[in-house]
């Protein structure tokens, strides 16, 4: 699949889910946060496609995106923020939780100590899978 | 031991006469990424020092050093 239909359905699952959410938080009456949440992920993703259409559109932009997209400087680069990403979100659980817990909030920290672990254990089975495989 | 990999890539490039723009398009890469090379910030794989090498004519280890400094 070429690079920019790739990224243009991972946009339209994303908004997708946003949609989701909000027809979901909607029904449910949820509270004006999910709902801000989901509308702000429909938005970027909006915006991602405009850009995306755009760059289709240009064939400069289009030559440009494709050697970003593939070289190899760019995906070590995403590789590297990835994992900062995973690291530093995992610490502000962990830092959540132990504030939650000294609030006496220990419904949510079980909830965000469930996320965390799990988090956690996709990443050791990731890396179990990719260090066999190469 | 440190290991540290220096390049002649600005040297070669300056006296071939070309633009990090056109070396970047004639090895499918970004301007951004010779400029790192080129100062040392990043040191490529090697598909792409292959492709360095062929571009300019020459073999790898012409193009790139190898060192190991010993740390104190």
């Amino acid at each position: 699949m070429k690079v920019l239909e790739k990224k243009i359905m991972w946009i339209l699952v994303m908004m997708l889910m946003g949609v989701a959410l909000l027809v979901v938080n909607i029904i449910r009456k949820g509270d004006s946060a999910t709902t801000s949440f989901a509308l702000g992920l429909i938005g970027v993703c909006i915006l991602k496609l405009i850009q995306y259409y755009r760059i289709s559109k240009n064939p400069t932009l289009l030559k440009k995106f494709k050697i970003e997209q593939k070289e190899e400087r760019m995906i070590s680069i995403a590789e590297k923020s990835g994992r900062y990403t995973l690291l530093l979100t995992i610490l502000a659980e962990f830092g959540a939780i132990f504030v939650l817990i000294l609030l006496n909030k220990n419904e949510i920290a079980t909830i965000l100590s469930f996320v965390a672990g799990l988090q956690t254990l996709i990443y050791l089975v990731i890396y179990y899978y990719l260090s066999r495989k190469y | 031991m440190v290991n540290c990999l220096k390049n002649k890539l600005e040297e070669l490039r300056k006296k071939h006469g070309i633009r990090q723009e056109e070396l970047a398009e004639a090895l499918e890469v970004s301007r951004q990424t010779i400029g790192s090379l080129e100062n040392g910030r990043y040191n490529p794989s090697i598909i792409l020092a292959f492709k360095i090498a062929h571009y300019f004519g020459k073999s790898i280890e012409e193009i790139f050093i190898y060192e190991e400094e010993e740390v104190k």
